[in-house]
């Protein structure tokens, strides 16, 4: 039997931790996941367990490699992607947690930010970081920690205390070196997004010792070799989930973008080598970094409820039995009756960003039936993919030409003919739906040089699917026109002491 | 079947016809498809309807199932479908490097319910939504060998698309017939001169045959010649996915 070049690719996500093995035609070989626990101890905490997530690694890796009747000697390079933003603390002599692993959607650092906002940091914060002040990013939870855990800030101090992402945490059980990578260490409000290394000035307003910090590395290098689970592979490649998405679709060019529709958005478009300001609610992000190349950028905007809207419609109204029956019911009417929907369930984000904004459902009749809602539902998503596009379109110089569509939702042909009348844009979906994966698995093998360069990872990307933009422009200003107003009467719903306890 | 009252048979049949469709029917499709008079239709259109089981849409006075029989006879709903299948009919493309259809019983004709493209990143136009006439695809002649018998009588009189398409009844018969022995069908330019395919049903959790799954290509790259197709294996793979990946959201 000849020896097989298997390129190894961890999806470190929010429910789940997969592994996936590809060859070197880019083509899936296997795939093993398992989820973790999701810890909910008090309202707005949101925790999950490192060692449980190290432990799931432990499985998954080798129930792949069990699939494709591989062994970790077929295996040429490990690729890294993880859920953004959530962080830990551990013991750099035990290896062993000092904090759960406190996820992207925790607001408990709330009171940090606060105070960073309230101490005039924003605008500094901003312009140094690219992304401003937010219990989104991780530094506000590690002051958090050191305010909280005992002789935590002595010990940091110390150097006996090491901090990390999710690639880092793994990469250090892997390999057993203490690294970030460049994308992930965009969202921490610590890198300046320009000099793309540790900010002394942000360690200051956050109060963060420097000792914890890891080493800030390229996307695409190796880190170190895999003592544990695949012994002897070298770790070369790690990136924020999105940004791997945006890499494994393949949108390397100035303007190329990427949509995730899942239970929210993300948008991602590439704008080449100079950050771009963030501003209307988008976020300005490290997109890869290639080692001895300049850095490149992309602008991100994220719309909060897309897939979760179709979720609230079967759980908690039960117009649908399923989520992808939303399709279905929509399709029993030819439009939307006069029915809009505005999922600002916990406000507007990009690019309106309103905080006391609350969801409406207008423009009811008694003509309006279950079918009419449905559609309402799903140009709801339609329009805040618009809504950032526009925003997006406002930064760029050029336009964007096409948007390549990825996540649950893009089995949702209606909802994607709609994407594409709304936006006047033509949108494809890769034959490859795993772009998370996928991303990083190219990243690691552009690093070892089972892909020579970018353009042989771009002729590896297949169109499994497209929509052509077939509305009229008339009737897309119409509808733009009364999304727009539909939009206002969703802003500005709480009075000013309910959004403080929202 | 003696003893069974009639009637009720009737009355049943386009109850779930009109309950497994993903569309409001009109008289004519209904009485087309149930195989009787449009006056007698009617009848138990009105009837079903009285009682409270069929609703009628008042623009179009097209019928559908009412709300409390969702879940009697209910089909499977081609929006899971789809979403369940679509994983596997990507990796299909893949494997095989052939376009890639799923299609379902839609009345008297199949109906394509998802697409995947020919990975080669040619210029391609979406096949979703588009009718398949029943005699000259691989697809719409998996759909027929699985379903009720005489639903062949009902095509008005088989279109022939090209020179090889099958039009005579014995013919299309024996072809079924070999469909049901085999688990496979074929089409070597029946409706496109240029076009071959070969399906495989895809069954539900009851082993009931839902839907069709297809790849297209040209003749060559189906290897088609005496014996089975080396497509066949992945599709009875990738079909034997969707169905597990069915129960599983069931």
């Amino acid at each position: 039997m000849t020896t097989r070049r298997l390129i190894a690719a961890i999806d470190q996500g929010t429910g789940s931790t997969r592994c996936l093995l590809f060859d070197e035609s880019g083509q899936l070989v296997s795939m093993a996941q398992r989820e973790h626990t999701q810890h909910h101890p008090q309202p707005g905490w949101s925790e999950h367990d490192a060692a449980e997530i190290w432990s799931n690694v432990r499985r998954v890796v080798p129930e792949a490699l069990a699939d494709a009747g591989a062994t970790p000697a077929d295996v040429v390079a490990l690729g890294i992607a993880n859920q953004r933003e959530s962080c830990l603390l551990w013991d750099r002599s035990t290896g062993q947690p000092l904090s759960p692993v406190i996820t992207w959607e925790d607001t408990r650092a709330s009171v940090v930010v606060d105070r960073v906002i309230a101490d005039g940091h924003h605008d500094a914060v901003l312009a140094a970081t690219g992304i401003p002040p937010s219990t989104y990013f991780a530094a506000s939870r590690v002051r958090w920690l050191l305010d909280t855990v005992p002789d935590l800030e002595q010990r940091s101090v110390r150097g006996e205390v090491a901090f990390g992402t999710m690639e880092s945490w793994l990469i250090w059980n892997l390999a057993g070196v203490h690294v970030t990578d460049v994308t992930n260490a965009s969202r921490t409000n610590l890198m300046n997004i320009e000099a793309l290394a540790w900010d002394p000035d942000m360690l200051g307003v956050f109060g963060i010792p420097e000792e914890v910090l890891p080493e800030i590395r390229t996307t695409a290098e190796t880190y170190g070799k895999c003592q544990d689970v695949l012994p002897g592979v070298p770790i070369t490649a790690a990136m924020g989930d999105q940004q791997a998405a945006l890499f494994g679709q393949t949108c390397f060019d100035v303007g190329e973008s990427k949509c995730t529709f899942g239970t929210g958005a993300f948008l991602l478009v590439n704008t080449g080598h100079v950050p771009r300001r963030s501003q209307a609610g988008l976020l300005s992000t490290v997109a890869y970094v290639l080692p001895g190349e300049e850095p490149v950028f992309a602008l991100e905007g994220s719309v909060a409820v897309t897939g979760s809207l179709v979720q609230w419609c079967r759980d908690s109204l039960g117009l649908v039995t399923t989520a992808p029956g939303i399709e279905t019911l929509a399709r029993t009417v030819d439009d939307n009756g006069g029915c809009y929907v505005v999922p600002a369930f916990s406000g507007l984000y990009a690019p309106h960003w309103d905080p006391a904004a609350r969801g409406v459902i207008v423009g009811l009749t008694s003509f309006v039936n279950r079918g009419h809602l449905a559609r309402g539902v799903l140009e709801a998503t339609a329009w805040q993919t618009a809504d950032v596009v526009a925003a997006i379109q406002g930064v760029l110089d050029q336009p964007l030409l096409s948007l390549r569509a990825d996540g649950g939702m893009t089995t949702n042909h209606l909802l994607m003919q709609t994407v594409a009348d709304v936006l006047d844009l033509r949108v494809e979906r890769p034959l490859y739906a795993e772009t998370v994966s996928v991303g990083a698995a190219y990243a690691a093998g552009l690093s070892v040089g089972v892909w020579s360069d970018l353009d042989s990872l771009r002729r590896l990307w297949r169109r499994a699917c497209s929509w052509e933009p077939q509305m009229d422009s008339e009737t897309r200003e119409r509808e733009r026109a009364r999304w727009t107003h539909a939009v206002e009467r969703a802003q500005g719903w709480m009075d000013s002491s309910d959004t403080v306890r929202a | 079947m003696p003893g069974n009252v009639q009637a009720v048979e009737r009355a049943a049949a386009v109850l779930s016809l009109v309950a497994s469709a993903s569309r409001p029917l009109g008289l004519a499709d209904i009485a087309a498809a149930v195989d009787l008079p449009k006056s007698t239709v009617h009848g138990l259109l009105t009837t079903l309807r009285s009682i409270g089981w069929i609703e009628q849409d008042r623009p179009t006075g097209a019928y559908r199932a009412a709300r409390s029989m969702a879940g009697l006879a209910q089909g499977l709903d081609v929006a899971d479908l789809r979403s369940a299948a679509t994983p596997w009919m990507d990796s299909l493309a893949a494997q095989t490097g052939l376009e890639v259809h799923l299609s379902r019983l839609e009345g008297i004709e199949g109906m394509v319910v998802q697409h995947v493209y020919r990975p080669d990143n040619s210029p391609q136009r979406l096949r979703v939504g588009e009718r398949l006439p029943l005699h000259a695809t691989a697809s719409g002649k998996v759909l027929l060998a699985h379903a009720r018998p005489g639903l062949l009588d009902l095509e008005a009189r088989p279109e022939r698309f090209t020179r090889h398409t099958l039009v005579d009844e014995d013919e299309v018969g024996t072809e079924l017939e070999q469909a049901r022995t085999d688990g496979y069908a074929v089409e070597v330019g029946e409706y496109y001169p240029d076009v071959s395919s070969v399906a495989v049903p895809v069954r539900d959790a009851l082993g009931d045959p839902v839907a069709a799954l297809a790849v297209l290509g040209p003749r060559a790259e189906l290897t088609l010649g005496t014996g089975r197709p080396d497509v066949v294996t992945p599709l009875i793979r990738a079909a034997g996915s969707i169905s597990r990946a069915l129960w599983v959201s069931a």
